[in-house]
């Protein structure tokens, strides 16, 4: 019983400082802030290479819509006419080897209403802009691993 | 190498599309770079961001959220997404997630001058409880105020509502919803005496005509706009009319693009109202059956002032009244306030009057972030209730929300400081009744006053009336007008600041106690979108480091202030789920508590119009749409056929107006100006608001690399007109100043957007461009909700 007791001491004893120190050691730290604000605005570059002269960007993970790799600025998308379409419905070789990602399948089903069109692209898929986005040469000041 | 310009390649590819003609592929992963379903999990869950609530299918593996797909099953989004919604995967992954509950300590104690630092939960709650203690001691129990959001779930907002109102007796709960959604509240009260929309998402498949009164769908809505674009390619009688004061994206599926001038969509209204009626274009049978004329007050200020107090005055009028009333609207006059011409003026009224053409009007901000907000909501539902187009297949007005619960979290539980939930107030003793019953409490527990909305809460805080101000899932030091004043009053000495969320931000930086949340799917969660749509997900994945979900510290809160009792189940009624991972809030208790306060939180709203299904039917349904009745959700209210709360025989109810006859009320409501307009000291209207690939302050998307970088920094958008006046080229620097503070950023000239000559707009997502100390906080005297689309600044370049 004495043994026990003793043994039990020591090994509070021994594990005391330990804890504690551990304790210490999580709860103390100063929190280093480190927000997404740089204290200057910014400006937002894109390249401005029009279609054709980019490098396909690809997506941020496997089923996203991919990235638009090119400047869109100006092109039309409304009711009589949408120019993304124009080279993106075919995947057009503009280059060699260097071809415009065709649009999925996907683009021509509305999957609840189980319409389906064979040379339309369905109007909820229709706003280009809605999913597939440029991208500017600024760089984000952290979350750097994130796509 | 030859290189295209881009003008001959879409030549070239118009020809080969022709000759070529499209092939199909039946394989829909054929979009997938790699086979998205290999290895992972999924389980469905209402997107984190907007109001329109879209379902996604989350993909996990180990423990991870690895991808999204758009919820085909969804009748909301029918299998697409915006690139907010893919982005999903990643905003729980940033690098600076808070994961430890932090504590402004100098030398090991509390210290608000001091440096966050980690310390455990444990330490401080005990902190808040005892600064919560204090300031009930010395101030009484409202100098306590939670700050909450329209992107609570369901049961973090009504456990809020239960702890604060029926535990510690402070009316001093509000919500961020208050600065997007108040308007349309009251909107829906005063005109129909019942909150959200009757109609549904489906109306879009029926409608002929739509019209956005002042809201940027296309980047704001993107998916409902994309169900108008499928509506509009489909059907030859469709057209888009884009009512804005500014171009924007919409414009480009718009038959017209009308620009008006700030402010002036109350005479704009008014004036469609008064050719129906000249041109007899309105609906006779309709109105004489259905519709009560109203007038209110006038000349209601703005609430400038604190301590502003309102009362309105209505009193009944006949048609008569009416007519003379808004036959000062003629279309010269209209034309005189607004810019915009008699003949599309005529051309409005002609498809709100043509009985042929189904109308859907849409609007979220620009009518409610407005200080007549609910004037300007009332004078839209005129317009449907003189030509009868409401509450019919297409036929409806529609006011969308901002935030992915501000209807099912704010309004429907109602987290204001005058509300109770289904629509009751704190204000009315037989309401205080019915939820003491309902929470087991003694009478007389709810305090009947209502102490402060949302802008008097942060103004109670600067003055030293609130004492302790706990933020949860919002960022009121980015997102508040009049920034300057509430940022210096939150550092002030004796306020005691608190602020859970998942990533420091301009909130943090000035709080006392930061904690760290669970975020979407780290936890059991529930949404109300904008067509009465209730949703539900289970927890998927775990939350990082000892960050807890809001529930879990509410409930921490009300046990460590003495009132654990509100939150004691029976574990015999509400066993621990076993089929899916349970919240930390569940475990904690040993009960299934999600289930426990929404089975509790149900009954109120049961035979009143509010009916809420069981728990379970949400897990397994895409969510349904309240009032559900024996099972089945109501696609439209009011009308026999298809609300089962009208009566046999009667055609349309308005059954929120039960004590007038179940009419809706048409409301006499002028033009006013509002309470800032750009004179030679301050020469041009200032309006801010979001941008597609940005969630309000940014804190969640600027984290996502691909969004960041597609849409980096906030800018000023201006008419070339106005950048050649003061000498401006895009990417100048500029500073934008008004009587309150000023910014400093950078013009963007023929973005995007284009505002209207005289005009600067500004997204306010952006922690570096800080627009918020530039805005004013005057607000609509009934709603209560401050406007951020009008106020006089200047520019000045900076060289
Ligand atoms: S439209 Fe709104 S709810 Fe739908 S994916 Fe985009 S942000 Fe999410």
């Amino acid at each position: 019983m004495r043994f026990l007791k003793k043994l039990v001491t020591a090994l509070l004893l021994l594990f005391i400082p330990i804890i504690l120190d551990a304790y210490l050691h999580e709860y103390s730290k100063v929190y280093q802030e480190r927000g997404l604000a740089t204290g200057q605005p910014g400006i937002n570059r894109f390249s401005g290479n029009p279609p054709g002269e980019t490098t396909v960007l690809g997506r941020p993970y496997d089923g996203a819509p991919p990235l638009v790799s090119h400047d869109i600025n100006g092109l039309a998308i409304n009711g009589s006419e949408n120019e993304c379409l124009d080279c993106h419905m075919e995947g057009l070789e503009l280059d060699e080897g260097n071809t415009a990602t065709k649009i999925p399948a996907s683009h021509y089903i509305n999957e609840y209403t189980k319409e389906q069109k064979k040379d339309q692209v369905l109007g909820i898929w229709y706003n280009c802009f809605q999913c597939h986005v440029p991208q500017s040469e600024e760089e984000p000041p952290y979350s750097r691993e994130n796509h | 190498m030859k290189k295209i310009t881009r003008r001959e390649f879409i030549g070239k590819s118009s020809i080969t599309i022709t000759a070529l003609g499209a092939t199909i592929y039946l394989n829909p992963f054929e979009a997938f770079s790699g086979d998205p379903d290999k290895d992972l999990f999924w389980d469905k869950a209402p997107c984190r961001f907007c109001g329109t609530g879209c379902s996604v299918m989350v993909g996990i593996k180990d423990g991870k959220i690895m991808a999204v797909k758009g919820d085909s099953e969804s009748s909301v989004n029918q299998g697409t997404l915006c690139v907010k919604g893919y982005s999903l995967p990643f905003i729980q992954y940033g690098m600076d997630r808070l994961t430890r509950p932090l504590v402004r300590m100098k030398n090991g104690q509390y210290d608000k001058k001091g440096e966050l630092t980690e310390t455990s939960w444990d330490k401080a709650m005990q902190l808040i409880t005892d600064k919560a203690k204090q300031a009930i001691k010395m101030k009484g129990p409202a100098s306590v105020a939670m700050f909450g959001s329209g992107q609570w779930t369901i049961w973090e907002g009504y456990a809020a509502a239960k702890l604060f109102k029926g535990g510690i007796g402070s009316n001093s709960l509000e919500v961020n919803a208050r600065l997007c959604m108040a308007s349309a509240v009251a909107g829906f009260m005063t005109t129909f005496g019942m909150d959200e929309p009757m109609g549904s998402y489906d109306d879009i498949a029926h409608a002929d005509i739509f019209i956005l009164w002042g809201a940027n769908m296309a980047e704001m809505h993107p998916v409902l706009f994309s169900k108008v674009t499928e509506r509009l390619l489909a059907n030859r009688k469709s057209q888009l009319i884009n009512l804005t004061t500014i171009s924007n994206l919409s414009s480009r599926m718009a038959a017209s693009e009308i620009i008006f001038k700030p402010q002036s969509d109350l005479a704009l209204a008014n004036g469609i109202a008064n050719i129906l009626i000249k041109e007899n274009m309105y609906n006779k049978d309709f109105v004489k059956k259905h519709v009560l004329f109203k007038s209110g007050k006038e000349n209601i200020g703005y609430g400038l002032e604190d301590k502003f107090v309102f009362q309105e005055e209505d009193k009944v009028v006949n048609f008569e009244t009416y007519m003379n009333y808004i036959s000062a609207y003629t279309p010269e006059y209209v034309e005189k306030i607004s810019g915009v011409s008699p003949s599309d003026l005529l051309n409005l009224a002609k498809l709100y009057g043509d009985s042929k053409l189904k109308v859907m009007s849409f609007w979220t901000m620009g009518m409610n972030q407005h200080t007549r907000g609910t004037w300007i909501n009332n004078l839209v539902y005129n317009l449907h209730l003189l030509s009868g187009k409401i509450s019919e297949p297409g036929n409806q007005p529609y006011s969308l929300t901002g935030q992915p619960s501000a209807c099912g979290t704010c309004r429907e539980v109602g987290t204001f400081t005058h509300r109770l939930p289904a629509d009751m107030v704190v204000a009315h003793k037989e309401h205080r009744k019915i939820a003491e019953k309902i929470w087991k409490l003694p009478e007389g527990t709810i305090p009947a006053k209502p102490t402060y909305h949302a802008t008097e809460m942060l103004r109670a805080l600067d003055r030293g009336d609130i004492a302790v101000f706990w933020s949860m899932t919002a960022n009121p030091f980015q997102a508040f007008p009049n920034l300057n004043r509430y940022r210096n009053g939150a550092l002030k000495d004796g306020r005691f600041i608190i602020v859970s969320d998942v990533y420091p931000t301009r909130s943090t930086e000035i709080a006392d106690v930061v904690l760290p949340s669970a975020m979407w799917v780290e936890k059991e969660g529930a949404f109300g979108n904008a067509e009465r749509r209730t949703h539900f997900w289970k927890k998927m994945v775990d939350a990082p480091g000892e960050s807890r979900s809001d529930l879990w510290q509410i409930i921490e809160f009300a046990k460590s202030m003495g009132h654990g009792k509100l939150f004691d189940f029976s574990p015999l009624d509400y066993p621990i789920p076993r089929q899916h991972k349970a919240s930390d809030a569940s475990l904690t208790a040993g009960i299934y508590m999600e289930k426990a306060l929404w089975e509790e939180y149900r009954q109120f709203g049961l035979g009143q119009g509010h009916d809420l299904a069981p728990f379970e039917a949400y897990h397994e349904t895409r969510g349904l749409r309240w009032p559900v009745i024996n099972g089945k959700e109501t696609l439209i209210r009011y009308r026999e056929g298809y609300d089962p709360y009208v009566e046999k025989g009667a055609g349309i109810q308005f059954y929120g107006n039960r004590e007038l006859e179940n009419r809706a009320i048409i409301w006499l409501r002028p033009y006013e100006p509002p309470p800032e307009t750009p004179d030679s000291d301050y020469p041009f209207w200032l309006c801010t608001g979001r941008v597609l690939e940005h969630w309000h302050s940014g804190t969640m998307t600027r984290r996502v690399r691909s969004l960041y970088k597609a849409y980096p920094h906030a800018t000023a958008n201006m008419h070339p007109e106005d950048a050649k006046m003061l000498e401006l080229k895009d990417g100048d620097k500029i500073k934008i100043s008004s009587r309150r503070g000023e910014v400093i950023l950078h013009v963007e000239v023929g973005g995007r957007v284009t505002p209207q000559p005289g005009m600067v707009y500004v997204p306010w997502f952006d922690e570096d461009v800080m627009i918020n100390n530039v805005t004013l906080d005057a607000y609509c005297p009934i709603s209560k909700q401050n406007d951020f689309k009008k106020c006089a600044v200047r520019v000045d370049k900076i060289s």
